[in-house]
């Protein structure tokens, strides 16, 4: 490993010298210094080798030093595919490369390219479909071939934040032309946000080679520090505008964070990217652009190699080769595409330096070393014609070749926000038009590429946000152009070479011929070359290859490149992951005010929609010990089970009883004060969708109960339809007002009396069936008779804020009396018992009343109710299933579960929906959906239980338990 | 109709919190029936807690809700009344008025001070035709978050732009908190923003957690009603004139 490329006393440079620090590369121990990146710390070690390339496994490494390219993708511990141009080293940190078969020097997969002739764009398509099957054998194959980096399942989760954040403007892009837009609108008395990707703001600022613009060093100093400390704006550095949606909506990445950014208007000032020059071997290690060297020199102080040629096809080029003579880097040789110098005083400087310029010329191939891949030599060419090398000027034998020759507007976000590219034949340059409401470019992006021009455009852009009275904004001479007057672009630095490795896209591998195929085959429209080529499909979303690409297409299809376009952009902008947009855990949790005493009495939880409802009371090992226990409490003595989490509607007004009967099957409008029902509502389709208690508090007062999963859904069921009839109700949601338990055994009369209750819970009183509002320890309290498991029970419905004291009340008066709570799971075998049916475990989509063996709960005599006309149809039809109580003796193992399999002439005919062990009946007794026939009293019916074994059952009368309901009436 | 009274004695409200509460060390000090939350050890550090993110639970503190096509009808002679839904309006004893919906009215009022029914003569139960209880006080608990740093943390679980000059005093809006349904409360000072969080009671726990979680980089902490006095622009005077825990 190489070292000493360190520049010392390099001013502005983002490194600590005097703080060093250690990680691993590959398993090695690299030294770095605070402020580098993982890439520039191993360019700082002459380590340019960072990863294979996608398809052919080439070697590859930092072009921009921007976050632009998959080059720089490495693995981290828990995170994949991180920008190693972009992330901060830390102490310890441990990288690998990505996509490597072997090791990063020797990969194997590299073998692949010289077969590239048989593995052509697109050859996937027509291939390995044949014979059938044959794609399901190589894909794995291909998966592993061509993978990025890899997740790690076992990696512990991060906290995530999500962020709301609002201003007047929001700048994207702290350059100079952001900056100076953030100042002007804040000193307006705008909220600003101001949004960069690099970890410190000034954008090309920060590398470029100073007093070229005429904005003095000290002028930028205060605009900085005007920006840091202006109370109006907020900086958010490390941070990526990843993308823009209606109504100026952008969601802003910074590390683990996502801040959802809703501003008033856009300024946009992302700059520009820097394209690459194709020509053949163009990808390799030690090929920089312009701006990745002075990136390296300035931010991070390494000296990007030690011997250099710089390709120009612009005036840019001749400051970076200013600034690598002044690194120390031996400057070999200036390529400039053009015919002629460029008259500026970075040129004359050069010449001064003694450096050989050769003028009319390309570099045609990089040469790479035998060991390790890197440039070694670069083989200089005369350019006859646009794309055209001809003879040779000579082979410069240099490590590093850096190329400045153009720019693309960094036009994601306002291409995103419906913005057009047009291309300046002139320039051969796009431009960005078209832009929505309250988004405008300024700066680079817009073709200002000095620094006063770029603070003259963005004077511009927050002159038109303030709805000041701009000029329309004229085609200024001097855009796009460099100090010459000459365009800042070359207009074709594409040279194909016979054996091709001309890299357009290096994402996806693609070479010129890949795009010259792609229209060859009928994909002539540019959206149709990129997806039968995957160019700009990559990482890199078509940075470094829509410009190419879309010459390259215009070239091959006659077109100008104008015609030809770019593809379209597309959130996201940068790589995202989905754990952003999951952000924090949360997680609605409904509590019942009783919820901490469960817990404290040792209750095993079971998920009942967003609730948790105790199961049962006890250690869970001896579960089925504990639920027996339970039932036989309510059975012998008294239980109190938490019901808070039914649902709970108020239907109030003169058409109340009207508006009941239409929403459920039974006539409720019937129902005496004081008195509730079992009420069963279905769907157009007659379908069973909820059921629960219907009680009448007064002649135009109904209290609804609903189950516990359908509470909100009942609520917008009443609303919905109410909208349409128009009754005079009101409809209230109750519920959350409200929490409720059920005393339910022999002692519950009692229970209820030691803890207040007086005699307006007597039986003659409160009858079965009887609910009426009461008074109950200053409170107002629901009380409803009603018989769910089968018991004397009363359901007992609390203020939420008085029913934790009420709980412990009748808990402690019930002690004595034998009162035991019970859970979820001994109600279940107590309803079981009596046969009740619960909606959504007993019922499916499908089921009618008819088929749960519901008739009784359906008024047919009503002139009209929801889903009354599909039922009739159905009656008419008769039944095709059945749901039946089936007893059996308790097995040893394998009981019957629910959707355990009826069996009747070796097929399937039926499911279980319900089963369980009776403690009371000492059996095992359940529910199953079977055909007519098979659920009469009397036959046995085959049951296929875990691991296949198939037990025999006899379909029995329903209720197992107490068939007189004597017990309940009590 | 009401049946006949019960013959225990009164029980205590309790928040939904109240279990949080006492394990995290609250003092409790009753007010009216309830247990409300008097500090956490010590009132004064709560009071700067409060300067910077405090959060109070006001679950019990006194508030009726009324719905119905008169409801509006009933509540003019004794309550001035919004003019608009999600708009809020002061009476004169300094209570707030709050309109969710047409035909819906909260009134959100003081430890000390009389309700609407007992203004207007009237006691829940016997509501006039059209006029429905809404029980709010038990339906929904409330929360306050206050200070400097209450927007921010907001910001973090709310959609909502809460800003102090962008979300004035009084403003009110329903949104979402933390993904469940909320009904938020502008009040304070503008150096030193309260909001009033309402959800439903089932959902305090989480919501307060939430909240909690969400303000810890902010220095969030919990406080009891003390922190309050002088921050809401309701009279809560009797509250602080008591004995003192």
């Amino acid at each position: 490993m190489k070292r000493g490329r360190r520049i010392s006393g390099q001013a502005g440079a983002w490194v600590r010298p005097e703080r060093g620090l250690t990680f691993r590369f590959e398993g090695r121990d690299i030294p770095a210094l605070e402020g580098d990146t993982i890439a520039s710390a191993l360019a700082a070690n002459g380590q340019y080798l960072l990863s294979r390339s996608f398809k052919y496994h080439r070697p590859r490494g930092p072009l921009s030093l921007a976050g632009h390219e998959a080059n720089c993708l490495v693995q981290l511990p828990g995170a994949a595919n991180v920008c190693a141009d972009q992330r901060a080293v830390e102490s310890g940190m441990r990288v690998r490369a990505q996509n490597t078969l072997g090791t990063l020097r020797w990969d194997l997969g590299a073998v692949l390219q010289w077969f590239s002739r048989w593995l052509p764009v697109g050859f996937y398509y027509r291939a390995f479909y044949w014979p059938r099957g044959a794609w399901d054998k190589w894909f794995p194959w291909f998966r592993r071939a061509a993978g990025l980096g890899k997740i790690d399942p076992h990696a512990p989760p991060r906290e995530r934040v999500q962020q709301h954040l609002f201003c007047d403007v929001l700048v994207i892009g702290a350059g100079v032309a952001g900056l100076h837009a953030a100042r002007l609108a804040a000193d307006e008395g705008r909220e600003v946000i101001l949004v960069d990707r690099n970890s410190k703001l000034g954008g090309a600022m920060t590398y470029r080679r100073p007093g070229d613009g005429g904005v003095a060093d000290e002028g930028f100093a205060r605009l900085l520090a005007t920006v840091r400390e202006h109370a109006r704006i907020r900086c958010l550095t490390d941070a990526t505008a990843n993308g823009w949606f209606e109504d100026h909506w952008v969601p802003v990445i910074q590390g683990e964070s996502l801040f959802r950014v809703r501003a008033k208007a856009v300024c946009v000032c992302t700059g520009v990217i820097e394209q690459p020059a194709i020509f053949r071997n163009n990808d390799l290690p030690g090929i920089l652009l312009g701006s990745g060297a002075q990136r390296l020199i300035r931010r991070y102080a390494v000296r990007p190699g030690r011997s250099a040629v710089v390709l120009a096809g612009n005036d840019a080029a001749y400051e970076v080769a200013l600034d690598l003579i002044d690194a120390g880097v031996a400057l070999r040789c200036l390529v400039e595409m053009r015919p002629e110098m460029p008259a500026h005083a970075a040129a004359r400087a050069l010449i001064e330096a003694g450096v050989q310029v050769e003028c009319g010329a390309t570099v045609y191939e990089a040469r790479a070393a035998r060991r390790g891949g890197h440039l070694r030599a670069v083989d200089i060419r005369a350019i006859d014609a646009p794309g055209v090398a001809g003879g040779r000027r000579g082979i410069c034998r240099c490590d590093l070749l850096v190329v400045s020759v153009g720019y693309m507007p960094a036009y994601q976000l306002p291409c995103q926000a419906g913005g057009r590219l047009s291309y300046l034949d002139h320039r051969a340059v796009f431009r960005i038009e078209q832009l929505p409401a309250g988004m405008h470019v300024a700066g680079a992006i817009n073709g200002c590429m000095t620094p006063a021009q770029a603070m003259t455009d963005a004077a511009r852009a927050i002159g038109e946000i303030l709805g000041a009275q701009a000029a329309p904004a004229p085609e200024s001479p001097g855009r796009w152009c460099g100090p010459s007057g000459e365009s800042v672009n070359y207009p074709l630095p594409i040279f194909p070479h016979p054996r091709g490795r001309e890299f357009v896209d290096f994402d996806e591998d693609l070479q010129i011929a890949d795009i010259v195929r792609s229209v060859r085959e009928g994909y002539r429209d540019i959206q149709l070359a990129k997806r039968f080529s995957a160019c700009g499909m990559g990482p890199s979303q078509g940075r470094h290859s829509a410009l190419a690409m879309a010459r390259i297409v215009a070239s091959e299809t006659g077109q100008t490149v104008a015609a030809t376009g770019v593809t379209t952009a597309r959130p996201p902008v940068g790589p995202e992951t989905i754990g952003h947009y999951a952000g924090p855990a949360l997680f609605p949790r409904r509590r019942a005010p009783m919820h901490d005493w469960h817990r404290a009495a040792g209750a095993q939880w079971m998920v009942a929609d967003s609730w948790r409802r105790p199961a049962f009371y006890g250690a869970p090992e001896r579960s089925q010990h504990h639920i027996a226990e339970e039932v036989r409490a309510v059975r012998q003595r008294a239980g109190i089970i938490d019901v808070s989490t039914l649902g709970g509607i108020d239907v109030v007004g003169p058409d109340a009883g009207e508006f009941l009967d239409r929403i459920y099957t039974g006539r409720l409008s019937a129902l005496a004060v004081n008195r509730s029902r079992y009420a069963l509502m279905t769907n157009d389709a007659g379908a069973v969708i909820d059921d629960g208690v219907a009680c009448r508090l007064a002649a135009d007062q109904f209290y609804v109960t609903t189950t516990t999963s359908a509470a909100e859904r009942v609520y917008r069921i009443l609303l919905w339809w109410q909208a349409q009839w128009r009754l005079q109700v009101d409809i209230l949601n109750a519920g959350p007002a409200w929490a409720a338990f059920n005393v339910a055994g022999p002692a519950a009369r009692e229970i209820l009396q030691g803890a207040g209750f007086g005699d307006e819970i007597g039986s003659e009183a409160l009858p079965f069936l009887a609910a009426r509002e009461v008074s109950f320890a200053g409170c107002r309290a629901r009380l409803i008779r009603t018989g769910f498991v089968g018991e004397l029970g009363f359901e007992i419905h609390l203020p939420f804020h008085a029913a934790q004291s009420a709980w412990e009340r009748l808990v402690e008066v019930g002690k004595p009396l034998g009162l035991q709570p019970f859970g979820v799971e001994a109600q279940r075998i107590l309803r079981l018992e009596k046969g009740h049916v619960i909606v959504g475990q007993d019922t499916d989509a499908m089921s009618s009343p008819m088929e749960i063996g519901m008739d009784w709960a359906i008024g047919w005599k009503k002139p009209y109710f929801v889903g009354k006309r599909s039922l009739q149809i159905l009656a008419g039809k008769g039944l095709s299933r059945c749901l039946a109580g089936f007893r059996m003796p308790l097995p040893r193992r394998d009981p019957p579960r629910e959707s355990h399999l009826v069996i009747h002439a070796g097929r399937v005919v039926g499911r279980v929906t319900s089963s369980g062990h009776s403690p009371t009946l000492e059996a095992m007794i359940g529910l199953a959906q079977v055909p007519p026939d098979l659920g009469q009293p009397g036959r046995n019916i085959d049951i296929r239980c875990a691991g296949g074994r198939v037990r025999q059952a006899q379909i029995v009368p329903l209720p197992f338990y107490d068939p007189d309901n004597e017990r309940q009436r009590c | 109709m009401l049946g006949r009274a019960g013959t225990a004695g009164p029980m205590p409200l309790r928040s939904a919190l109240h279990n949080w509460h006492l394990a995290n060390g609250a003092v409790f000090r009753p007010v009216a029936g309830r247990e409300l939350v008097a500090h956490y050890g010590s009132s004064e550090q709560e009071q700067d807690a409060r300067k910077r993110l405090g959060m109070v639970d006001m679950s019990l503190w006194p508030r009726r809700g009324y719905r119905g096509p008169e409801v509006a009808r009933w509540l003019a002679p004794s309550l001035p009344l919004p003019d608009a839904v999600n708009q809020v309006q002061r009476t004169q004893s300094g209570e707030l008025v709050l309109r969710p919906a047409d035909t819906e009215y909260w009134w959100l009022g003081s430890l000390a001070g009389p309700g609407p029914g007992e203004m207007s003569g009237l006691a829940p139960g016997r509501l006039p035709t059209g006029v429905h209880d809404l029980a709010c006080e038990h339906s929904h608990a409330l929360f306050a978050v206050g200070g400097t740093q209450a927007p921010p943390c907001l910001s973090r679980l709310c959609a909502l732009d809460v800003r102090p000059d962008r979300f004035g005093p009084e403003s009110m809006a329903q949104t979402l908190v933390a993904g469940v349904s909320a009904l938020l409360l502008r009040q304070g000072t503008p150096g030193l923003p309260v909001y009033l969080v309402f959800c439903e009671s089932s959902l305090a726990r989480y919501l307060w957690e939430s909240l909690l979680h969400a303000g810890r980089e902010f220095g969030a902490a919990a406080a009891g009603y003390t922190a309050l006095h002088g921050v809401l622009t309701q009279p809560t005077d009797a509250a602080f004139d008591g004995p003192p825990p």
